[in-house]
Order: structure tokens, then sequence, then C-alpha cells
């Protein structure tokens, strides 16, 4: 049983670290990684293809796994590929719910059913666009229920998961200049404030002053 | 005697489903939760404020503490809050990293650090505009933690986190539906199915 899962995206940063070769670690991609390093298509030991058979057959990666066969992981098992599995989508909802928002999500998902011992994510930055947006949530829930659940997961020191610019409340970092522009109004807000009050007050000390000096 | 924990924060207008009658819960709060919803003040029994110069932040709250006095974990103890204490960073980071991006995500961190059982978020929203992008990937991957942990964590129905509009690839078309996916118990579920 396989105790190490590899998972890989497309970002460059970190995707060449994985462990291509290792004996013990299954790779795990997508058909994206053959449209930007088909060299490394022959090292992966299963695919993943979670989008519509429709959208499959467009993609180069088609061609290449027609003629290869490797094992594939889709919505539904297809006849064309013959190595070709269904995703167990009803059994994983059943136990991770209905909230996935990328292929990695689902192959995260998986690694944690098949109960792996370590998971290792390579060329998945989440750094921007969409994928910052809305995947990366996604990602990280599933990364924090498969450490909850004891299983070791290695994301490289290049790559943008569970980290951030800064620390809330102790090191603003980057975000801290916004930060301290918001502190700065705020001082600036009280001073104004505290000069509006004062100046409210000579007013009406002025004003008593002149009715007084009428009165006399 | 184990911990129930209802943490609530300030990014709902309406809180809902606040279990206050239920025994043995605890109510941690941001302290931006008194600008919006300061009717709810006298029933918190802990307060997080983590940002620095508290006074000068949050005025309000902080006039209303040193009247009330109530327990709170600040950044740094204040010697005019006389049941303040710090927020214990040194040894939550011990065991989450230093990946922290929103109040919620300290009050979830040290719940699960304290071993809480059950935990609600309420008004933790993060719907996605603004800081909340940056929030709402921590609070989910420490929610996850928590889960594969075995504390149950409650999240109401109407709240965007750990939801989305659809899944990806399968349907597509629920997109159009608007519908948020809610994802329940994991744990419990592998439990059962012995796979945890």
């Amino acid at each position: 049983m396989t105790e190490h899962v590899a998972i890989t995206g497309t970002a460059t940063t970190t995707l060449l670290q994985a462990p291509w070769s290792a004996s013990g670690t299954e790779v795990w991609a997508t058909p994206a990684l053959h449209r930007l390093a088909p060299l490394l298509s022959p090292r992966v030991n299963v695919w993943f293809e979670m989008h519509p058979l429709s959208h499959t057959q467009k993609s180069a990666w088609w061609g290449w796994a027609l003629e290869r066969q490797p094992p594939v992981i889709m919505q539904e098992a297809c006849p064309e590929l013959r190595r070709s599995r269904a995703y167990p989508i009803e059994a994983i909802k059943k136990s991770f719910g209905d909230y996935f928002t990328s292929s990695f999500s689902f192959m995260l998902a998986l690694a944690i059913a098949r109960k792996v011992k370590q998971i290792s994510l390579f060329g998945i930055d989440m750094k921007a666009g969409d994928e910052y947006v809305y995947q990366r949530p996604c990602a990280e829930y599933l990364i924090g229920v498969a450490t909850g659940l004891g299983i070791k997961v290695n994301i490289p020191e290049d790559s943008d998961l569970l980290k951030s610019s800064y620390t809330y409340g102790y090191d603003f970092g980057e975000y801290g200049k916004e930060f301290g522009a918001q502190h700065r109004m705020l001082d600036e807000l009280a001073d104004w404030r505290s000069r509006a009050i004062e100046a409210e007050q000579l007013v009406s000390q002025n004003q008593l002053e002149t009715q007084e000096a009428a009165c006399l | 005697m184990s911990l129930r924990v209802a943490i609530l924060d300030s990014s709902s207008d309406v809180l809902t489903a606040i279990p206050w009658d239920e025994p043995g819960v605890e109510f941690w709060a941001s302290v931006a939760l008194r600008r919006r919803h300061p009717q709810l003040s006298d029933r918190v029994d802990c307060w997080f404020g983590l940002q620095p110069g508290i006074e000068r932040l949050n005025p309000e709250w902080f006039g209303w503490a040193l009247e009330t006095q109530p327990r709170c974990f600040l950044r740094d103890r204040h010697g005019d809050l006389t049941r303040s204490l710090p927020y214990p960073m040194e040894i939550v980071a011990e065991r989450f990293g230093s990946y922290f991006t929103s109040a919620a995500a300290y009050m979830l961190a040290l719940a699960v650090e304290q071993g809480a059982e059950w935990i609600g978020l309420y008004g933790v929203d993060m719907a996605i505009h603004g800081q909340y992008l940056h929030q709402r990937a921590c609070c989910e991957y420490l929610v996850g933690m928590a889960r594969g942990m075995g504390a149950e964590v409650e999240i109401p129905g109407e709240t965007p986190t750990l939801r989305v509009r659809c899944s990806d690839t399968y349907e597509s078309s629920r997109a159009q539906e608007q519908d948020w996916c809610f994802v329940p118990d994991v744990t419990g579920y592998m439990k059962r199915e012995g796979t945890a």
C-alpha cells in the first residue's frame, strides 16, 4: 500500500523538487502537467482528470494518454482509457462534504481517505487569481484535516500554502503599511476631534463673553 | 470537563443560532464584536484583542472593559485591565506555526490547543472580499485541523466559510443555482467508517 503520495501542480517554483523517481512514492498529477512539461509525464503514477470528458478530449494530454494508457482517475471510467477508474465521489462527499474547488482538492481528499502516512505538495503555490480566491481556502482546509488526522503534510518553503505576509497582531509585514496608515488616520481623527471640541468651547465662551458685554 | 467553545466575530450584521442557553458552552469573542453588537457584550466569557494599541483601535471596547474588567486575552497583559492575560503565542505557535491572519484564527487555535471537543463559529463569515481574502484560508485550515483531530465544528447554515457556489468540475450548473455547499463533520464519518 502506498504510504507517500506526491501531488503535483504546475507552479514552476517547486515542481522540480518532487521526488519523480523515488521508490515508495506515488506521483499524482493532472493533465496540465503534460502541457507544461511533457517530459515528466512518464514519471507520473496516477493521473487525475476531473473535468468532463468533452473538455479532456480537447487537451494535448488526451492523445498522449490514448497511446500510453496510463492509470487515470476520472469522473467516470472511460472505455478508451483502459486503466481509467471513476473517482469515488459519493464516498468522498460522505467523508468530506461537498466542498471541492480544484482538482487538487479532490486529490488531497482521496489521499486522506486512502490513509497514506505522508502527502507532499509540489508545484502548488496558489498565489494569484482564481486559485488564490477560491481554491486556496479549500486546499488549506483539507491540509488541515490531513494534519489533524496525523498525516504528515510536506509543503516546500517556496509554496504560498499555509503562509501569509503577516502574522495578525504580531507582525503585520507589508500589510502593516496599510495598518500603519489606519493608525495614523485614527490619530489624525482624534487630533481633529479634540481641536474641534476646543474650537466649539472657544466659540461658546466668546459668545458668552459677547452677550455678557452687551448686557453691561 | 470537556471544553465547548462558541467563537463570535463581527463579520455578520446578524448573528444567529448562537447557543446562548446551552450549558457548558464558553463564549469567546473578538473585541470588534462590541462595535457591531454591543448588546451581546455582557454574555461574552472571554475577549480576544490581538492587535497592538487596543486603547486606540478599540476605544469604545476599552472604555467598557475598564469599567467591567472582563476576562480577555490581549497581545500583552494590560495593567489597567486586571483580568487581562497575554495570548499564549509561544505555546500556540509551537503547535500551529505563525500562520495567523485574523482574531478568529487565534481563538480557533487556542480552542484546539485546549482540547475543545466542540467549537461553534458565529459571525466568522469571511465572504471573499478585502482582507477576508487573507483570513479565510487560514481559518479554514484551522477548522480542518480541529475536525481532523476529532473536534466537532459547527458553522451555521448561512455562513460562507467552508462553502462554495459550486464544486470544481463536477456540477458547473450549480453555479447558477447560487447554493452554498455544506461540509459535514468529516471525522464523525471517518470514525464510523473505520477510516480514522
